[in-house]
Parts: structure tokens; C-alpha cells; sequence
């Protein structure tokens, strides 16, 4: 049995199947990221076990194929490679790429992928996600705010849970991961309509679609504090929050982009753009950022083609927009890669891996000269 | 053996239908902070018809827990396309006879209530900068607040094409669309739509009116009043 496991998956046949079904997905992916956009496709093809048409599994999916490639490497490293100084660059070799695959598992399970839009003038310390939500409850009226946030993947009809700190007990009444409002006058029952910031007195749910970032996610829950009880409406594309005043206090309620906290607060102090001359296409366009770390401050400056690196957090200069006040607003774009680092070490290691096998290989196969014949002085 | 595996695994699934119903959201807490330095540049004083207390433009306007004030549903649904509010709009217009104007409230410019209480028709001013995502797109989106299907390509070309040019006073351009006209088959009391979509200067204003298709009937004359009405109050003082 385990002969059958170790011939099976250290075989060299696996591999280059392993390697063809990557190609084939990586061809397709491509093809439906045209159509379906880049985060659908990852998820479909990449972060798949399998692919599916329906419920029906009917092609391997890029996590199966990369988890079986991962296995096949290291069983032929452990069983079948021969440990030795003339193999060393394969072994290194096959290192680099295991750890290539592992950097990109890592990478998917604890990457994050966030946004930060400042005016100018204006500074945070928390990114936004693009497709995750949360809903927010603080009491401070001005900053900075001690927000406590669930996460809306939990949130179903029927859930309820206490938050101590506030005195509150929260139960979902509706939940709707697209949604669309209605005012007063598309809503059919307006006999008592829910608190609500923006006059929004029911929600209607909404197809949800295949780039989940267009989501405007809704939600109804039943707040009680003492012997008051609040029913509130919530919705993702509210300007403001939705304020509960009662004998206890006040609370404010939002549901709202998911916030990453930084570890560091971003002032925009000003924003440039250069445009082609007569034409209205950008150019160039830069940031000039203040970045507080725990009250050591410094300048920096971010620019198409110019990140600014902060430990494991990286900021792109994403867009911009002219507001109607004629200030301007930069968006970064904000990735969190605790393995950043993982393939530039698992591409040296292959480098030299191959460098090493060839160099050995050479020496190895080198010809040995052979001794002349002494037949010139016989012949004459 | 068949019974018992049968047993422990319900009561295994029971378990975790029962612990998943019980378990509170994932929890997290952080803390905001939210910096204000003065700008490289003065920024221009809010429009004589900008409401007290409206949050500064900008997508993350919908985010701030500070910004605390009341904003209109429409407001939100504009949202909806991520773009940015534009709160500091300078613009005057005059109010139909009958109709019930509300004071400006978030990134609505104005509100009004027109046509009988059982059959109340609502109208709002939104502002936002650039084109909003193109005004085709945000037709197609609006006939899904209508609870419709968009229909066919030709038949959506048409109520384009077909739309009335709108010039105001203000000398703003654009055009009205009425829904009526893409969706024949809504009855008298199925919820229609007018829309007028006027350039101003950088930005789109969108005035649109929501209610039963009997009472936008009735109201469409003085609609189409209030959007010729619409003027920039930059050479005008005084305003909504």
C-alpha cells in the first residue's frame, strides 16, 4: 500500500500531468477572466478544488492540481531522490519550487487586498476591503473611535449574540448580501418603518453578481438595551450612520466596507498629476504622503510605478478623482503579503539549484582526453 | 453497526446546526483615527444651498463613522456605483406649484413630495461629479428599481434616441427620459419613473421622479417645469 502511494505520487508522469492541467487552467482562466473579471476567475479556476458546471465536478481545480503537485514533489524529494553532493541542485531545485507553492498558499490564506481613498488634507489609520463587510458600532462621537465590528459572512436571519460593552443584544431579523433600498414611497408596509439614518424604510434583495465588489449589502436587526428595543435598518451605501439614543446611551450603527486596521496613519498632504499635453490622458500622477508610526513622523512619496513599503503592507497609487470642491482625492491600493518575500527566496534557490546540477553535470561529464597514438615516428 | 453510525453522525450534524445557529458573527476591534491638516490649497466655501452639517465629498464619506446626518435612500442607492457624492453643487430652481419641497438632507440637493397621499409621487436633485458611470448604464439600472427587465438592445435604443432635449434656464443641458415609454405594459398604478440627466460643467445632475405611472402623468408637465428651471446660482445669489 505504501509502495502503491509512493510510486503513485512521486511519479514523473504525475508531474508533467500536474503541469499540463496547470497550463490548461491557467489558458482557460484567461480566457474567462475577459468575460467574468479577475476575482471570479481566481476563484473559479484557482481557488478551486474543482471546477464545476453546476454541482457537477468536471475538471480539476487549481488548488487540487498545485496540492498534488506540492505532494508529488516532496514524496520524489523524500523517496526517490538520491542524496547526494551530484544531486544537490535538484534537491535545491525542487525546494525553490515547493516553497514557490507554499509562498502562493500563503499569500491566498493570509494575503489581504484593501483600499485607502484620502482627500487631501485628510489622514487614516484603516484600509477598506473591496468586497468584504462589516457591521460597525462605536459610541464616540468624534475620533478616534473604538469600533467593534462583525464580520457579515455571520449573519443570518435568526442569529443573535450580546455585546457586552454596549449593553446590547443584536439579533438579525434580514440579511441580504445585495440589496437595493426603498424610500417611503416604493415601500409597500410604511405602517412602522425602522431607524434609519437615511429615511430608508425597506430593502429589497438584489441578484448578486458576479464581481461581488458592486455588492450593496442590507440589513435589518433588532437591537435591545434594557428594556428598550430598536428595529434598524442598514444598508451599505448610507452616508451616514444610524444613530440609537436611549436611557443607556448612544450607539452608532453602520454597515459599512470591512476596515483593516494599518499600523501606521497616512496623511495625503498633496496630490500632482501631469496630463499628455492637449489631451485629458494622465500622465503621471504621485502622492506626497506623512506616515505617522506610533508618533515618529516622515514624508513619502508614492507614484505610479512606486509603492511605499511598510513591513508586510504595500501601498499602490491606484486612482484619483477631482471633487466637486475642487479639491482632489488619491487612491491607494493597499496589499498585506506576509510571504512577500517567499518567491524571491524560492526563485533564487531554483536559480541556484539549476545553476549548481549544471556546473556539477559539467564537471561530471566532462571528456577525458584520450592518448594520442604514437604511430607519426613508426609510419616514417 | 448500520443504526449506530446512522445515530452519531445526525447527532454530529445537529451539533454543528446548533452551534452554528447559537455562534455571534466574528468579532473584531479596532480603533479609527481620522486626521485633518490644512490643505495645500483653500478650499472653496460650500454652495449657499448646501445643507448644514453635510458631509464633505468623497467615497468615503459613505464610510465615516463621524459624518453623522441624515442622506436620502436615493443618495445611497447612487452610492451603489461607488462614485463620489457631490455634496457642495451650486444650484437654484424653482419649486412646482403644489408639489412639497423637504430641506436638502445629505447629497440630496432637494426632495419633494407631489400628486394624492395614496398615490404620493417623490423627486429628488443629485449631483455627482463626472458622468456617473455614463447615462445609459445608470438607465439600464434604473429600470431595475422598477422591479423590470431591461428590454431588448433595439427597443433600449430607441428610448434613447427617443428621449425629449432638455435646455433650463441655466442654459444646462441634457434630456428627459420617462419610463412609460420603455415599459408600455405598466399599469396606472405600477411604480414608473421620470429622469432628467443634465451636464454641469464637470459634473451630472439627475432629477428623478418616482411614483405610480398615473401620477407621473399628471405631474409630468410641471416636472419637466422644474427641470428647465435648474440654474447655477454662480452668477446667482440666494438658491434652492
Amino acid at each position: 500500500m505504501k509502495d502503491l502511494f509512493i510510486d503513485f505520487f512521486s511519479s514523473l508522469k504525475l508531474t508533467v500531468l500536474c503541469l499540463a492541467l496547470l497550463m490548461v487552467l491557467i489558458f482557460w482562466g484567461t480566457l474567462y477572466q475577459v468575460e467574468h473579471g479577475i476575482w471570479q476567475a481566481q476563484q473559479v479556476f484557482f481557488r478551486s478544488w474543482f471546477i464545476r458546471f453546476g454541482f457537477l465536478p468536471i475538471f480539476p481545480g487549481g488548488k487540487l492540481v498545485m496540492s498534488v503537485l506540492f505532494v508529488n514533489m516532496l514524496v520524489s524529494l523524500l523517496f526517490r531522490m538520491e542524496v547526494s553532493f551530484r544531486k544537490a541542485g535538484l534537491v535545491l531545485t525542487h525546494l525553490g519550487l515547493m516553497l514557490l507553492l507554499a509562498g502562493g498558499w500563503v499569500t491566498y490564506r493570509f494575503g489581504q487586498e484593501s483600499f485607502l481613498s484620502l482627500v487631501e488634507g485628510e489622514g487614516s489609520n484603516v484600509s477598506q476591503s473591496y468586497r468584504d463587510w462589516e457591521l460597525s458600532l462605536w459610541t464616540d462621537p468624534s475620533p478616534p473611535f473604538r469600533v467593534i465590528a462583525y464580520d457579515t459572512d455571520g449573519l443570518r436571519p435568526g442569529r443573535s449574540w450580546r455585546v457586552p460593552e454596549l449593553a446590547l443584544e443584536l439579533e438579525v431579523e434580514t440579511y441580504y448580501p445585495n440589496s437595493v433600498p426603498l424610500g417611503p414611497v416604493q415601500a409597500a408596509d410604511n405602517a412602522q418603518p425602522p431607524l434609519n439614518a437615511s429615511g430608508i424604510h425597506a430593502l429589497q434583495p438584489a441578484r448578486t453578481r458576479p464581481q461581488p465588489e458592486e455588492h450593496m449589502p442590507g440589513l435589518i436587526v433588532r437591537a435591545r438595551r434594557g428594556r428598550d428595543e430598536h428595529r434598524v435598518l442598514l444598508f451599505g451605501g448610507e452616508a451616514a450612520p444610524t444613530r440609537i439614543e436611549d436611557n443607556v446611551g448612544t450607539v452608532f450603527m453602520a454597515l459599512r466596507r470591512k476596515r483593516y486596521p494599518l499600523p501606521i496613519t497616512v496623511t495625503l498632504h498633496q496630490f500632482n498629476r501631469e496630463y499628455y499635453p492637449g489631451s485629458d490622458i494622465p500622465r503621471s500622477f504621485s502622492s506626497l504622503i506623512e506616515v505617522d508610526n506610533r508618533g515618529l513622523q516622515r514624508m513619502a512619496l508614492i507614484a505610479m510605478n512606486q509603492p511605499f513599503r511598510f513591513r508586510d503592507f504595500t501601498f499602490y497609487q491606484a486612482s484619483f478623482a477631482n471633487l466637486q470642491d475642487g479639491s482632489e482625492m488619491s487612491t491607494f491600493a493597499v496589499t498585506r503579503n506576509v510571504g512577500r518575500i517567499l518567491p524571491y527566496v524560492a526563485t533564487a534557490m531554483t536559480v541556484i539549484g539549476l545553476i549548481l546540477h549544471f556546473l556539477v553535470e559539467l564537471v561530471r561529464r566532462r571528456p577525458v582526453p584520450h592518448a594520442q597514438p604514437e604511430t607519426a615516428g613508426a609510419s616514417s | 453497526m448500520v443504526f449506530r453510525y446512522g445515530v452519531t453522525g445526525s447527532t454530529l450534524i445537529l451539533t454543528m446546526l446548533l452551534a452554528a445557529c447559537s455562534r455571534a458573527p466574528e468579532r473584531r476591534q479596532y480603533e479609527e483615527v481620522m486626521v485633518r491638516v490644512a490643505p495645500p490649497q483653500q478650499t472653496p466655501q460650500p454652495a449657499p444651498g448646501a445643507a448644514p452639517g453635510t458631509p464633505r465629498p468623497g467615497p468615503t464619506v459613505a464610510d465615516t463613522p463621524a459624518a453623522v446626518g441624515p442622506v436620502s435612500a436615493v443618495a445611497a442607492d447612487s452610492a451603489m456605483l461607488g462614485d463620489v457624492p457631490g455634496a457642495a453643487v451650486s444650484l437654484a430652481w424653482t419649486t412646482p406649484q403644489g408639489w412639497r419641497e423637504q430641506p436638502a438632507s445629505g447629497v440630496r440637493l432637494a426632495t419633494f413630495y407631489a400628486g394624492p397621499d395614496d398615490k404620493l409621487a417623490e423627486c429628488t436633485i443629485t449631483a455627482f461629479p463626472g458622468d456617473v458611470g455614463g447615462t445609459e448604464a445608470n438607465l439600464r439600472r434604473w429600470v431595475g428599481q422598477l422591479n423590470r427587465s431591461v428590454p431588448a438592445p433595439a427597443v433600449f435604443q430607441a428610448f434613447l434616441d427617443g428621449a425629449t432635449p432638455l435646455r433650463t434656464e441655466g442654459g444646462l443641458q441634457g434630456a428627459l427620459y420617462d419610463f412609460a415609454d420603455l415599459l408600455p405594459d405598466l399599469a396606472a398604478g405600477d411604480m414608473s419613473m421620470l429622469a432628467g440627466v443634465l451636464r454641469h460643467g464637470n459634473s451630472t445632475v439627475f432629477i428623478k421622479m418616482m411614483g405610480a405611472r398615473s401620477t407621473l402623468e399628471q405631474e409630468r408637465a410641471r416636472f419637466e417645469a422644474l427641470c428647465r428651471s435648474i440654474r447655477s446660482t454662480a452668477t446667482e445669489a440666494g438658491g434652492a
